[in-house]
């Protein structure tokens, strides 16, 4: 079962696809051998689809503490490919997107991300990519959202025109959803929980963020696409891109 | 626009990963001094009201001035105290000599706990290097904010303020570039409104501040005296900051009338200048928002507020953005600039802080020439304006050398 979720631009004018969600979070990979990663990522990428959204996310430094490896790397290749690394692995797992061309000068793959110099400042070396997209820079140059800094919720609701989605969670020993929402997004999340509650992975410290970091995914590349649109017919880039990964 | 934020994210990630290194040692000689000179401020100050106090608590010092020294108390806060602001201070300073000892010690309190003891705090243990946070997307008019510390507010203008900057260095076999952009404000004004004299004067590399001094005191340029070029300097800065009669009158400390027949002089001087800037006002009350010359919006919501006092902010907002957001566009450009030519050229040099029109830049000893090229390259090649655009590079061990 898919979700529809439609999104629309400031000037009212709806974008062509609607955001897709799966019903349900499909399996997280953790620490997959990388010979698998790489197989995946080739077969997404030969794929003929508009959206190729990797997301890869971390926690803020500050949230961990020294030599965590909670830190996990999401890389979401597909809506039910989703791999997450420990920190031992992020090298070799960017040296792998670089060296497939995302965020090179080639212009193939640019890496999207909200915040992404503050997000990757636990990495201890610089963010390999030659480019990349910030949703909220892109967001702060169009000048779409008052009070300076646009938020992933602010971009989210002025996207959307919904309110953000919380973490509604299941409780009781039935597991009954509490403040049920009839907002999609959110009873997704709150599906999230549930299952993260069950899944193999349970009690794996980080996983809650990294699940609410692959729904982030999602709406993430929509809001590239919107202000990628205004960014093009207010004529502020130069070049297009082709294609694109979620950071 | 697109093309000068999106390379600057991974720019300003690397220019944070650099950090600068600060000199522990410098900052300790600076507190003991600093401390030294707090003591004797406060024996000072003790002596001449006749009692102690806590000379940073500002309900004290408005009992000790107003109620014991008995001295022409003005504005009373909203709390019903008497407001002891560095303004109000400074319209007290020839009422008693323990006013500008309190305005002193202020100062050297703030300098020593925001700057000499904060930023000790912050240093990295790992690499004795301060790493800034540098944002984007915080202010209105796009320029660069800093954080955690914030690097963009060390003082430079007084003697003791820019001591700090001694504590900024480079590392054993290193120097620091430091790159200014002259003028950059007034030569957009320049550019911008197209005002064929203002223009002339940096096409001739005159002193724009002489040339403003000898119109609106009516004296031949070289008769302009120095307090007479510090007037002119104060009335161009102004001007693009949309300042009143009023605010000039208080900025230079003369009558009202007097700064009215300045900003009639400058105008005159400048007639374009007037149409630029009533332009646009009018393009902020007719579309809603101003742009720089390349594209960043600001939208000016005050212009519709029902309240004239905020209506003006607006107003002062719409003329200032243009300029002051062109010159943040423009050092953006640079930035990316820097970066691509250091790259390009093979440098073991490193963009390591931006203060607003300055760059610094921290390179091995040896190939400062050539980094020193690059950047005043990179930076005068920015933007193609009617009138030069001119970047000062000076290198020193330090910081403050730089700049000394």
């Amino acid at each position: 079962m898919k979700n529809q979720f439609p999104v629309k631009l400031t000037d009212d004018s709806p974008v062509d696809d609607g955001l897709q969600l799966p019903a349900s979070l499909p399996e997280i990979r953790i620490d997959a051998d990388l010979h698998d990663f790489s197989a995946a990522f080739l077969a997404e990428m030969s794929r003929e689809k508009k959206h190729f959204c990797i997301s890869i996310d971390m926690p803020m430094p500050q949230s961990l503490s020294s030599g965590d490896k909670y830190a996990y790397l999401v890389v979401c290749l597909a809506p039910d490919q989703i791999f997450a690394y420990s920190t031992d692995y992020h090298s070799k797992i960017l040296e792998f997107l670089v060296g497939q061309g995302v965020g090179s000068h080639i212009q193939e793959l640019l890496p999207v991300g909200h915040s992404i110099k503050s997000r990757f400042r636990g990495l201890p070396y610089v963010l390999p990519f030659g480019s990349c997209f910030d949703v909220e820079v892109a967001g702060y140059i169009l000048n779409q959202i008052e009070g300076g800094s646009p938020s992933f919720e602010m971009l989210y609701e002025h996207a959307v025109r919904e309110s953000y989605p919380r973490f509604a969670v299941y409780e009781g020993p039935d597991n009954s959803l509490k403040n049920a929402s009839e907002n999609p997004m959110e009873l997704l999340l709150a599906q999230t929980s549930l299952q993260i509650r069950t899944m193999s992975c349970r009690g794996l410290p980080g996983i809650v963020h990294t699940a609410c970091n692959y729904w982030k995914n999602l709406p993430g590349g929509h809001f590239f696409a919107g202000e990628l649109l205004l960014i093009r017919s207010r004529r502020l880039q130069k070049s297009p891109w082709k294609n694109w990964c979620m950071i | 626009m697109y093309d000068i934020e999106m390379p600057l994210v991974l720019g300003l990630d690397c220019m944070e990963r650099a950090g600068v290194l600060v000199d522990r040692m410098t900052l300790a000689d600076i507190h003991i001094s600093f401390e030294a000179e707090l003591n004797r401020l406060s024996a000072s100050i003790y002596e001449k009201v006749g009692m102690t106090f806590n000379i940073l608590s500002p309900k004290q010092i408005g009992q000790v001035l107003f109620d014991k020294l008995q001295l022409p108390s003005g504005r009373k806060n909203s709390s019903g105290t008497y407001s002891t602001d560095s303004d109000e201070l400074t319209r007290l300073i020839d009422e008693h000599p323990v006013v500008r000892d309190i305005l002193n010690y202020r100062q050297i309190s703030k300098l020593d706990s925001t700057f000499v003891l904060g930023l000790q705090k912050v240093i990295d243990p790992l690499d004795g290097r301060v790493h800034s946070s540098f944002s984007q997307v915080m202010t209105n008019t796009g320029r660069l904010s800093s954080a955690e510390p914030n690097l963009q507010n060390i003082p430079i203008r007084s003697d003791l303020g820019s001591q700090i900057r001694r504590a900024f260095i480079a590392p054993p076999g290193r120097v620091l570039l430091d790159a200014d952009y002259s003028q950059i404000e007034l030569r957009l004004l320049a550019h911008l409104s197209q005002d064929e004299n203002m223009m002339n004067a940096f096409l001739h590399n005159e002193d724009i501040h002489t040339n403003t001094a000898a119109n609106i005191f009516n004296v031949p340029k070289e008769m302009v005296q120095p307090s007479m070029r510090s007037a002119a300097k104060t009335v161009n800065f102004s001007i693009v900051y949309g300042i009143s009669d009023f605010g000039l009158a208080q900025d230079l400390g003369v009558s009202f009338q007097e700064a009215h027949h300045y900003i009639e002089h400058y105008y005159a001087q400048y007639p374009k200048i007037r149409a630029y800037l009533d332009s646009l006002k009018k393009m902020g009350y007719d579309k809603g928002y101003v742009e720089t010359m390349f594209g960043r919006r600001r939208v000016v919501k005050e212009l519709t507020s029902p309240n004239r006092n905020i209506r003006n902010f607006g107003e002062r907002a719409a003329m200032n953005t243009p300029v002051q957001g062109t010159a943040a566009d423009i050092i953006k450009i640079a930035m990316n600039r820097v970066s691509a030519g250091l790259k390009k050229e093979n440098l073991d040099a490193v963009l390591i802080l931006q203060v607003h029109d300055e760059l610094i830049v921290e390179c091995r000893e040896d190939q400062a020439d050539a980094a020193s090229v690059v950047l005043k390259h990179a930076m005068e090649g920015a933007a193609l304006l009617r009138v030069p655009l001119i970047a000062e590079v000076s290198q020193g061990l330090s910081w403050y050398e730089c700049k000394t």
